[in-house]
């Protein structure tokens, strides 16, 4: 039985069709990524499958139950949680304690020490730890977006979506990050990425979804899809060269 | 001659104990308020609450004969059960709605209460006087500040606990706060209830203490200073701490007090409306907040 299973998912924001009859599976320890040009759908998809708008119509299931019209807190506490990406931290709290309410309210419930606890561990992981206590307005686009990575990975979910993690980060940064990623994927947690970066999806992924125009255009191992013809042609022909 | 002395002194020590428990039960009112602010929730009806509180004192001890003891900490649950029910609408609102939902609920409960239907419990538009506080009133004043620093301790507890941090992050970003797992509806609908108490217990404290007297303007209407005074007392102060919030009523309800028998009650609001004008645009934090920020600034300094 696949984790997830999202199937013919529209969903229309006015005459827009943002996404037009989507299906994704992603089965138990797998890392998958998703792939599209600007507006293709993803962060839709994303939204969609957390909960913040439901769909117009298809159906979503996760671990075997049907969350299509479930609330945000309840998919949290069934094992699912993500990142933004535009970074969207509490900006009345502190670092620790934007990583510590996420432990605490997530897939498991936990007390404001054990959710501190377990807060400062994953800033020393993600190397935000030396901002423990400073307010989110104090940090760097990368820094927040690393907030990001610690606030998902901190709600003890089996599945997390990280939207465009990576964006903006460089050499030793976007190494470290990764490095982490596939440490947390080892441990056993269903990671999906959307990325714009190729290379970085094309080393770690083990299956790569494209979106195009709210629609899947492929999906694959990621030697079939940087060998797919439609990719080429569609996407990945203009992106390649310039990455 | 001595004698006038000691009666005048006495008069103005009794006059400043009243004082005293108004800021006691004006802090238990304005926290409940700022509870429910600090939730991202701008009430403009509290008084709904601070009248069903008073009324109920009332009645329970009045008509029902219930110990008044027993009637000021049970009378305040319809405050809970309406906080409950307006938290369950008003967690469904946006911004400026909220206020306008609660804002109209005051002078449906004025209505109420001067209803021919009611009068019989209510005392119509006259309203009633409730039987004399059972308490001694020489410990009115340590009595008052028993339940405010209760009040404070709940607070702070609130604060700090899973809930506290729930309450902050819905303040903060609710659709960020529900896609880490919190439950936005559930916790809006039990702050209210919370709130409802609190400013219930305030209310019934109001008529026992000092007014002894119950009418239906504590309703918020006509009158509307009885919504505004805590949403007052806790911006100015600085609604964002406990800390702040006394400091605003330990300011400001003297100045209530002044003007309402010196300058009258109308002039004051406005006076409050130009003073909140000034302290949001001087510092948003309240004075409380910049109280801090100087101290801060000055020991950086040394
Ligand atoms: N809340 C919304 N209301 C209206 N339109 C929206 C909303 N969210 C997304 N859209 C539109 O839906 C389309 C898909 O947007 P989406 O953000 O999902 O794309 P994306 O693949 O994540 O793009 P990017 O790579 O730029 O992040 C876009 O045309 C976008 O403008
Ligand atoms: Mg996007």
């Amino acid at each position: 039985m696949n984790l997830l299973n999202v199937s013919n998912v529209v969903k229309r924001f006015g005459g827009l069709v943002a996404l037009n009859g989507v299906s994704v599976q992603v089965d138990r320890h797998e890392l998958v990524g998703i792939i599209g040009p600007n507006g293709a759908g993803k962060t839709t998809l994303v939204n969609v499958i957390m909960g913040i708008y439901y769909p117009d119509s298809g159906r979503m299931m996760f671990n075997g139950r049907d969350i299509t019209r479930m609330p945000p807190h309840r998919r949290v506490k069934l094992g699912i949680s993500r990142t933004y990406q535009v970074p969207r931290p509490f900006s009345n709290m502190r670092v620790l304690d934007n990583v510590a309410v996420a432990a605490m309210h997530g897939a498991k419930e936990l007390s404001v020490g054990e959710a501190r606890g377990i807060a400062r561990d994953i800033l020393e992981r993600v190397r935000l730890a030396d901002k423990a206590n400073l307010y989110p307005l104090s940090l760097s686009v990368t820094e927040l977006r690393k907030l990001e990575l610690a606030r998902a990975l901190a709600q003890g979910t089996k599945l997390v979506f990280l939207d465009e993690a990576s964006a903006g980060l460089t050499g030793d940064e976007l190494r470290e990050i990764l490095s982490v990623i596939e440490k947390i994927h080892d441990e056993g947690i269903t990671i999906v990425m959307i990325e714009h970066v190729m290379k970085v999806i094309f080393n770690i992924a083990e299956k790569i979804v494209v979106m195009v125009n709210g629609e899947k255009l492929a999906e694959g191992k990621p030697t079939e899809i940087s060998s797919d013809a439609r990719v080429i042609e569609s996407y990945l022909g203009r992106r390649w060269a310039s990455v | 001659m001595t004698i006038a002395v000691i009666l005048v002194s006495m008069m103005i020590g009794k006059y400043a104990e009243m004082i005293a428990i108004t800021i006691m039960i004006f802090y238990i009112y304005s926290l409940a308020w700022s509870l429910v602010a600090n939730t991202g929730m701008i009430s403009l009806g509290h008084a709904l609450f601070f009248a069903l509180g008073s009324y109920a004192y009332g009645i329970f001890s009045l008509i029902y004969g219930i110990n008044m003891i027993s009637a000021l900490f049970i009378g305040p649950i319809i405050g809970a059960l309406a906080g409950l029910a307006v938290g369950f609408i008003a967690g469904r609102l946006r911004d400026w709605y909220i206020g306008m939902f609660t804002f109209a609920l005051t002078p449906a409960g004025y209505a109420l209460a001067v209803s021919d239907q009611l009068k019989p419990w209510t005392g119509g538009a006259v309203g009633f006087a409730p039987p004399a506080f059972s308490l001694s009133m020489s410990i009115w004043l340590p009595f008052s500040a028993l339940l405010a620093f209760a009040t404070y301790m709940i607070v702070f507890t609130i604060q700090n606990s899973r809930m506290g941090f729930a309450l902050s992050a819905i303040n903060d970003d609710e659709v960020a706060a529900a896609t880490i797992g919190i439950n936005t509806r559930l916790y809006k609908i039990i702050i209210f209830g919370i709130s409802g108490y609190l400013s219930a217990l305030a209310g019934a404290m109001f008529v026992s203490m000092y007014s002894r007297y119950i009418s239906p303007e504590f309703f918020g209407y006509p009158d509307v200073s009885y919504n505004l005074w805590p949403i007052f007392y806790s911006i100015i102060g600085g609604m964002g701490t406990p800390e702040g919030v006394l400091l605003g009523t330990i300011i400001l309800d003297p100045l209530t007090e002044l003007a309402r028998t010196v300058i009258g009650g109308p002039l004051a609001l406005v006076t409050f409306g130009v003073l909140l004008a000034v302290v949001i645009i001087k510092t948003p934090g309240g004075i409380y907040g910049y109280v801090i920020k100087y101290f801060e600034a000055k020991s950086q300094m040394r």
